[in-house]
């Protein structure tokens, strides 16, 4: 793996880079990529970081020796089931993915992949921090369950009295629900914020407020994700660990030890890629819910196999 | 007393640079007692309702000028609402005119039709920058020259400081600081930069000359000839050219990252040296380059656009000019010379006159120096618009029909971009 890798990087070649620009029809990728702003602007770097549902021909998997994985747990179940009986044909050699996502990959499939992780080392926590800003890409599937909010961000109240506290909270819909039923998670939200953390005044920021900052040194940003559903390499991680602030999205302070090969993603974080982690794997439960549900066109809009996924992850993470 | 309308966004620009610039211009508006301001809010964030809302507030008022202070958003939007509300009593238009010109042809072309038989003035920050508006311009209306204004309590000569700031970065008393504040950015030729400052490095076998670096990454590429960026594209390249140093040189490069504005100030101080090899076709002046210089700190600029402005006749040793030329495929930098201004800086060491220094950027420069520059440009009598020239017509044509307006099929520079910007190189 690590020639192939090494052989990328020497060549840099990206489907993102604007030389390739006009050679994707993006009018191709499916609707709901344009509804997940802001979790997955492209960007670059030489290996190839891209979302598989984007990928509309099999010579995009030949483009490249390698694809860094950016699609969330969801989307690529989806490519799996849809893909793994004629993966070779994808002749692509390498796929990135990151750790979590490990448990859905076939076995047999293993050799194609390796793991990616975020090295930062300059990092600050919630009691250090001179700011804290608290994102949330506000529906049900990006939350989870509204019951669990208090238990799941019960971490906010490390957050020190005197910090500024500002909130980033776009309210979005459902992006793959097939009902678009009216969600009720912003007021939810709201209740168990001012719970956790009484008496705070909050400022509320604009999608163009939170993009014109350019400095986020002594930020620490709280993103409220439940997991890594829509996507596990998350556009907004990116921008602000490019600029400093720390995310919580389980960054590693020092290099992991099996991480073969890195490459510096902003001069305050890397990416490092090393084997897959020994998990127990969940593919074969994947693969009997689909013989069992024939019926199912898109398992990217398929409610039950969301949940069903999801469960399985938690109980195997 | 004059009634003037400064029209300006009240938030703070995207651009680093020009969040400073509107604001220090207010306040040298603010120093003339002979005017009362006005002042209407004009923003992206505004809806169309906010916008009228501002446009009945100016017309209600009844200014005597306009004074529009910021380069964004473009007036269009809202002066097409003010001027045919205005009736008879037609108020003088004043624009700050910022490097972003040529960018916004379309709009502008539009708003020439609705000032027509307005008295008008174009103000720019540099000399360069005039030469290249009056092209645009019919004659006899002439842009008027105000340099972007620096704020002496922000950045003037503070030795206190600098022990500081040479603490915090870990030199001692003989190390020799560069610095580069602003975008890192393939127009602003940061991978010139760092393949140059490693090559006198290398040549020069010295041990104590440091570069700093503030500010972030950009993916502007340099559209006018014909280079595109997706973001992280520039970063990537530039680390590739700072891994390929050896340890010793990539130990003598310092990536900051981006800094408020305020802790320039103490930066300035620090540093023996500014450097700033910019070749952006929006470089009409280098409010970076202002700041430092009235801190006291000489520099290393190409002789681009309004970069130039940065000489001064009576410390001529100041400021150290690396030739630019418009090539065949990008505007080119003269390698040699930047290698040999960082060799004369370096052996000259730490300059002893940086009061001086200051004091001089600062009579040109400062908040007071541009209020009485405006004070001048106003008492003037403005001349009536009457549209802008042929040639602004022949270049709006070319920029509406031309997917690469200034490229030729063969994808080298064109004799069109060449027109334009041959105002800001010295010999063209």
């Amino acid at each position: 793996m690590y020639e192939i890798l090494k052989e990328q990087f020497k060549s840099g070649k990206s489907l993102t880079q604007s030389k390739y620009y006009s050679t994707v029809k993006r009018e191709l990728w499916p609707k709901f990529f344009w509804d997940l702003y802001p979790l997955a602007q492209e960007y670059y770097h030489e290996l190839n970081p891209y979302f598989l549902f984007n990928l509309y021909r099999p010579e995009f998997f030949k483009f490249t020796p390698v694809i860094t994985v950016r699609d969330g747990y969801v989307p690529f179940a989806n490519f799996l089931l849809n893909n793994f009986q004629n993966f070779s044909k994808l002749d692509s050699n390498v796929f990135l993915i990151h750790p979590e996502l490990a448990p859905i990959i076939p076995e047999p499939l293993k050799k194609h992949f390796g793991a990616w992780n975020i090295v930062q080392k300059k990092q600050l926590t919630l009691q250090t921090a001179k700011k804290v800003i608290i994102f949330g890409f506000v529906c049900d599937q990006y939350l989870g369950e509204a019951d669990d909010f208090m238990k799941c961000f019960s971490a906010l109240k490390e957050i020190h009295p005197d910090t500024p506290v500002e909130l980033y909270l776009p309210i979005r819909k459902n992006v793959l629900d097939l009902n678009g039923k009216e969600s009720l998670a912003i007021h939810h939200l709201m209740d168990v914020l001012k719970d956790l953390l009484p008496g705070r005044k909050f400022k509320i920021l604009s999608t163009e407020t939170f993009f014109s900052v350019s400095n986020f040194k002594d930020c620490y940003v709280f993103d409220l994700a439940l997991d890594k559903f829509y996507v596990s390499d998350n556009y907004l991680h990116y921008y602000l660990q490019s600029r400093g602030a720390t995310v919580n999205n389980d960054s590693h302070l020092v290099a992991p030890k099996d991480s073969i090969f890195s490459l510096d993603l902003s001069i305050h974080h890397e990416l490092h890629v090393g084997p897959l982690p020994e998990v127990k794997n969940i593919f074969t439960e994947l693969l009997f819910y689909k013989k069992q549900n024939t019926f199912v066109k898109d398992f990217n809009f398929d409610a039950t196999f969301q949940g069903m996924l999801r469960n399985l992850l938690k109980k195997h993470p | 007393m004059q009634k003037f309308a400064c029209i300006f966004s009240f938030k703070m620009s995207n651009w680093v640079s020009c969040q400073k610039i509107v604001f220090n211009l207010h306040k040298s508006y603010q120093l003339n007692p002979k005017l009362e301001l006005l002042n209407f809010n004009f923003s992206h964030s505004q809806t169309s309702g906010e916008i009228v809302e501002t446009a009945q507030a100016i017309v209600m008022a009844r200014p005597d000028a306009l004074v529009i202070l910021d380069h964004q958003p473009h007036p269009l939007p809202l002066l097409q609402i003010v001027l045919p509300m205005l009736g008879t009593k037609k108020p003088r238009i004043i624009f700050h005119v910022f490097g972003d010109f040529t960018l916004f042809y379309a709009q502008w072309d539009k708003l020439a039709q609705l000032l027509r038989g307005y008295e008008v003035d174009f103000i720019v920050a540099s000399d360069r920058q005039k030469h290249l508006l009056d092209k645009f311009l019919p004659t006899p209306l002439s842009a008027h020259v105000c340099p972007f204004p620096v704020d002496p309590h922000e950045f003037s000569y503070n030795p206190a400081l600098r022990k500081l700031q040479r603490q915090e970065w870990g030199l001692k008393e003989n190390d020799f600081a560069y610095v580069y504040t602003g975008r890192l950015s393939r127009q602003k030729r940061t991978h010139t930069l760092l393949r140059s400052f490693s090559d006198f490095l290398e040549k020069s076998k010295s041990t104590n000359a440091h570069l700093f670096l503030y500010g972030n990454t950009d993916h502007i590429g340099d559209q006018f000839v014909g280079i595109w960026e997706t973001e992280g594209e520039y970063f990537r390249k530039i680390n590739r050219i700072y891994k390929s140093f050896s340890a010793e040189v990539q130990a003598r490069i310092h990536f900051m990252g981006s800094v408020p504005n305020a802790e320039l100030k103490t930066v300035y101080q620090g540093a023996d040296m500014l450097v700033n090899l910019s070749v952006h076709n929006d470089e009409d002046f280098g409010m970076s380059v202002a700041e430092a210089q009235c801190s006291g700190l000489p520099s290393i600029l190409t002789d681009w656009g309004g970069l130039a402005s940065f000489q001064h006749e009576s410390l001529p040793e100041v400021t150290t000019f690396i030739p630019v030329k418009i090539g065949e495929k990008s505007k080119l930098i003269h390698y040699g010379k930047i290698l040999q201004a960082f060799d004369k800086t370096f052996e000259k060491g730490h300059l002893k006159n940086r009061r001086e220094i200051s004091e001089v950027a600062l009579a040109r420069f400062s908040v007071e120096a541009s209020s009485k520059t405006l004070a001048k440009i106003i008492k003037k009598d403005p001349n009536s618009f009457t549209g802008f020239s042929s040639f602004f017509e022949k270049v709006l044509r070319h920029v509406i029909f031309a997917n690469a307006p200034y490229l030729t099929e063969s994808k080298t520079i064109n004799k069109l971009y060449r027109e334009i910007y041959s105002s800001y190189v010295r010999n063209p």
